[in-house]
């Protein structure tokens, strides 16, 4: 019998370090070439010195410390306002059928959509960068938190009755939200990423942050600046999703 | 003597159903009395268990059912078929669950969990989350989340259906024990006859559709009873007859 190691234990998953080393050779091999022009598509090789001279600069901390005030806000008022009312509709088949074609409506209007009307409303400011992002975040949680909570077994809620819990919010902490945590926290985390891609969109009108050093050096054909830019926010996306998938196993340790 | 369970002609219908699942059933209970009910599938049985813990109402007739708690303690609980633990708590914060909506202080809501663990010999588990628990396990952590309400009538809706016949026979007899120890009153649903015997004072069948009550037997079986026994073995003979041929 052949035994095929996936992994060492305790030591890196090699397999996907061979992936991205099979990766960025490649990149470097095309880049290297002159297939195409290094200034359009930076050698990975390039790439720590520009970031080193982004920071000692001044940029990169600057556009990441705003990048991240405007993701946080966002995306603790777009999670708490979908969750909020995702419950409340997954509660309430009279809710859910009186906003049902509101939804209807303005779901499938994309975040980048609103930026006119952010622009009016809040200036050309955070505020305005933080409306687009909580405006993207919410619909993702409002529509998993929803479905989470409307398919609570009922077996649990009738456990709920049948123990002195009679109607809908003596069940709601106890029950109701511990049974919904699994969907609610996988529309969260959904809403991790959603929220990185509205932050690039909502500061590419000229609210400082990552965006608008992206859209500065696209301009000055800088596209190392950019590729710094882009990984930045890969790092800060994958640093933010590990945290809460620590997070989330924690909460929801008892599924095993 | 006035039943502690009293149904007067009860009937019981759901929205758009084309009869009603129970019609017509008289039925008394006196307190401390250990009944169980027997009937073919869908007959009304869990149907009957749930108009007294009052999750249903009856369309018809009266239902004199232990009124809702005084805050220390409900009059009525249930232990389900499926356990129905909650999954994210441990065995222990399922047990405190049924207390939580009684006025107990804390400390005396973990004494009592604590003791009911150790009754249904789970006190090495009382950590353990519902998933590292067998079947009876699981089960038995269900009868003390009910028996902590300290309830007047504890309603059990074929709680060992689904458990193998060797954790069935010994969580019968851990349940025969302790209706001995508290006397409280016990309804108990069933498919099974000799369980039925086995355990109860009375056995009542339901039968017909709409259901009503078809049979009801004191069982005068002495106890401690033996599962072999020839009387216990000639009775269930007799009801399963009666199934197949219905009045």
């Amino acid at each position: 019998m052949t035994v095929i190691p996936v992994s060492v234990t305790g030591g890196l998953p090699w397999r996907p370090v061979l992936g991205l080393a099979l990766f960025l050779a490649l990149w470097e091999a095309v880049s290297g070439s002159g297939i195409v022009p290094s200034s359009l598509l930076p050698p990975p090789s390039a790439i720590p010195g520009t970031f080193w001279r982004e920071v000692m600069d001044g940029f990169w901390l600057p556009a990441v410390g705003h990048s991240l005030f405007h993701y946080l806000i966002g995306l603790v008022i777009g999670t708490v306002g979908g969750v909020a009312l995702g419950v409340a509709m997954g509660m309430s088949r009279g809710l859910e059928d009186g906003l049902s074609w509101v939804v209807r409506v303005l779901r499938p209007i994309p975040g980048l959509a609103w930026v006119p009307f952010a622009i009016l409303w809040f200036g050309v400011s955070p505020a305005a960068a933080v409306f687009i992002i909580a405006i993207g975040v919410f619909w993702i949680n409002l529509f998993a938190t929803a479905a989470a909570v409307r398919a609570v077994d009922p077996d649990l809620l009738e456990l709920a009755d049948a123990f002195g819990r009679r109607g809908t919010m003596p069940k709601l902490l106890p029950v109701i939200l511990p049974a919904a945590a699994p969907g609610i926290l996988s529309g969260i985390r959904t809403g991790l990423g959603q929220a990185w891609m509205a932050v690039v969109a909502a500061e590419l009108f000229g609210v400082p942050g990552i965006g608008q050093r992206m859209t500065q050096a696209a301009s000055l054909i800088a596209t190392d600046i950019v590729m710094v830019c882009m990984l930045s926010i890969a790092a800060l996306y994958g640093a933010m999703d590990s945290l809460f998938l620590a997070i989330q196993k924690r909460v929801l340790r008892w599924q095993g | 003597m006035a039943g502690l369970i009293q149904f007067h002609r009860l009937g019981l219908s759901f929205p758009g159903a084309e009869r009603p699942v129970i019609q017509g059933l008289d039925l008394s209970v006196a307190a401390g009395e250990f009944v169980a009910i027997i009937g073919t599938s869908g007959v009304g049985k869990s149907t009957l268990l749930r108009v007294v813990a009052r999750l249903l109402l009856p369309t018809e007739g009266t239902a004199d059912v232990p009124p809702v708690g005084d805050g220390r303690r409900l009059p009525v609980a249930m232990v389900f078929q499926d356990a129905r633990l909650l999954p994210w708590r441990s065995a222990r914060a399922n047990v405190l669950f049924g207390m939580e909506r009684l006025s107990l202080p804390r400390r005396e809501a973990e004494q009592r969990a604590d003791s009911l663990l150790d009754r249904v010999g789970l006190s090495a588990h009382a950590s353990k989350w519902p998933r590292q628990l067998s079947g009876g396990q699981r089960q038995r952590v269900a009868i003390a989340r009910a028996l902590g309400v300290e309830p007047d009538v504890l309603l059990m809706d074929e709680p060992f259906g689904a458990l193998d016949a060797m954790t069935r026979e010994g969580l019968q007899d851990e349940l025969a024990q302790l209706h001995r120890r508290d006397g409280r009153t016990v309804l108990f649903v069933t498919h099974d006859i000799e369980e039925a015997i086995y355990l109860a004072d009375r056995v009542v069948l339901l039968e017909g559709a709409p259901a009503s009550v078809g049979l009801d037997i004191e069982i005068s079986i002495a106890r401690p009873r033996r599962r072999e026994d020839s009387a216990l073995q000639d009775l269930a003979a007799q009801i399963r007859a009666r199934l197949r041929t219905p009045a």
